[in-house]
């Protein structure tokens, strides 16, 4: 298989990533279109962080596929390393889904 | 006046082609589940072919879907649901997570099916997981999408 550190560090970045813009709900956009971003505008409506939840996530991600590919090209590391890495993205992933589903959940049922 | 929002005008065009592009990816998808199951996906070249469908057609719905995301998330999760029918905002929201972090499993997913016949013992348990992490939110999705639009659609 190639690409497995980058596909491991991309996993783990996005979650991360994804999961500190839902926690701490970073206002990078609130509202579409740009006119009620950054509360210019007065017109009321309805919260769209889960666009900046999502760009926090796969600028993480690309991040950590640049890595991962720069990694892949190190000798020095072995295969208990990648799996380490493989086991911390797929743990980051299901708490990923975990909280937001959790806070979801709390939130509107 | 009525609140006019980005992705407005072709909004229903735009879900129709959502929801078809939706019905080769769910297909694949099970397909490829099915292999893992049987444990006959290292097997053949089928399970890369699937596997290049999921990829584009997941990526491709995805993109309909933050485009019509402006219009749904105003017209109808925010002027009706989120007061008469708030558990279908959590159901929605919790749908939207989930997609996202399957854009996160995709190129595992996608290079570990690629060479699935030669894949060791770890990888192949990975892939395993991830075929059905995605199937899972894929599914959930679809009937979450289908659920949604019987309350109210855009």
């Amino acid at each position: 298989m190639k690409r497995k550190w980058a596909c491991a560090l991309c996993l783990l970045l996005f979650s991360l990533g994804y999961l500190t813009a839902f926690v701490s709900g970073i206002p990078l956009l609130k509202y579409y279109p740009a006119a009620h971003t950054w509360t210019f505008g007065t017109a009321d409506g309805p919260a769209m962080r889960w666009f900046s939840q999502l760009a926090y996530g796969i600028a993480a991600g690309l991040i950590g596929w640049i890595l991962g590919s720069l990694l892949e090209r190190n000798e020095r590391l072995k295969d208990g390393h990648l799996a380490i890495a493989e086991y911390s993205a797929w743990a980051a992933a299901l708490a990923c889904a975990c909280v937001t589903v959790a806070r979801e959940w709390l939130a509107w049922m | 006046m009525e609140t006019r929002v980005w992705g407005d005008g072709l909004a229903p065009l735009n879900l129709v082609l959502h929801l078809m592009v939706c019905l080769p990816l769910l297909g694949a998808l099970t397909h490829h589940l099915v292999k893992v199951i049987n444990g006959t996906y290292a097997r053949g070249r089928l399970v890369a072919r699937y596997a290049r469908w999921v990829t584009v057609s997941y990526l491709i719905c995805f993109i309909f879907g933050v485009i019509i995301y402006p219009a749904f998330s105003f017209h109808v999760r925010y002027t009706f649901m989120d007061a008469a029918e708030p558990w279908a905002t959590g159901l929605f929201e919790i749908k939207e997570h989930l997609l996202a972090l399957g854009c996160a499993i995709l190129p595992f997913y996608y290079l570990s099916s690629q060479s699935a016949p030669k894949l060791d013992r770890r990888h192949r348990r990975l892939h395993a997981v991830s075929v059905f992490a995605l199937s899972v939110i894929v599914w959930y999705a679809f009937i979450v999408g289908a659920v949604l639009m019987n309350i109210r659609g855009i």
